[in-house]
């Protein structure tokens, strides 16, 4: 295909997949138009592309129903299991405070700090 | 965006890009469910994230990658003729499929299936742009030559 200064053969090819996909600039759109009607290997390029789009859109699977409930479920209760950081600092320093020798907690605050 | 609605909008594309990649019902709701644990622990990020499709994808991606390794699957587990059988009858579209890289058809497939673009292909991948660019030309020139085949 005769180039336009700047572009490959892979330009020209996303070029005309995002006026399929609709996906393009009103002036990238207008420079399609353009090579649609100037350019007859553009022309061939976008009905490549059309079959390729259209081939490869049987290739979408949609979820059974039972799958997306049982996972989404299976999240909520993994959100349910989680604890919050802050929940947890404020469960453990005490517990932490009491049990460990003095120097130990003055270490820990150390290390905390330099983290 | 609330989990909620993150959910609802994307659960389709990436149980979708999962049954491309694997062929195993139990695998894939597995790392569908770790990749939306992940999506909900990671929420904070969505603020900087560019594309949220991309991004829930390339999670997807990674934990794929992940557990096929912890399981001691081979990577290239995956037998596209297996999986292509099951939404297309046409015998050499999943020829042409079988004669990708991974990385290639999740390039191709992420072009055309879920129209991603380039840039989203490597933010998704975690690859260059040029390298998506690159793979996605190699394997576009083998699609056409697949569609001449089909037409003659």
């Amino acid at each position: 295909m005769k180039q336009e200064c700047g572009m490959n053969a892979n330009d020209y090819s996303d070029l005309a997949l995002g006026y399929i996909q609709g996906r393009l600039s009103p002036q990238e759109k207008q420079q399609v138009f353009q090579l649609i009607m100037a350019n007859p290997e553009f022309r061939e390029l976008m009905r490549v592309e059309l079959q390729l789009t259209s081939a490869f859109a049987r290739l979408k699977a949609t979820p059974p129903q039972s799958v997306k409930h049982r996972v989404y479920l299976r999240v909520l209760e993994a959100k349910r299991e989680e604890i919050s950081p802050d929940l947890a600092r404020a469960i453990l320093t005490p517990i932490l405070n009491y049990s460990l020798p003095k120097c130990v907690s003055r270490i820990m605050t150390y290390c905390q700090r330099s983290v | 965006m609330s989990f909620d609605e993150i959910y609802a909008r994307y659960v389709d594309s990436v149980y979708s890009f999962l049954k491309f990649r694997l062929n195993d019902d139990y695998l894939i709701e597995e790392i569908l469910q770790e990749t939306f644990i992940a999506v909900y622990r990671s929420l904070d990020r969505l603020a900087s994230v560019q594309s949220v499709k991309a991004w829930i994808l390339g999670i997807a991606h990674h934990k794929m990658v992940d557990i096929l390794r912890r399981n001691k699957y081979e990577e290239v587990a995956f037998d596209q003729n297996m999986l292509v059988e099951e939404f297309s009858t046409d015998l050499t579209l999943k020829e042409i499929l079988s004669q990708l890289d991974p990385a290639g058809a999740t390039i191709i497939y992420g072009l055309y299936v879920e129209q991603l673009s380039c840039q989203e292909l490597a933010e998704m991948l975690e690859i260059p742009v040029g390298t998506v660019k690159s793979k996605a030309y190699n394997a576009r020139a083998k699609l056409r030559n697949w569609l001449k085949g089909v037409e003659q």
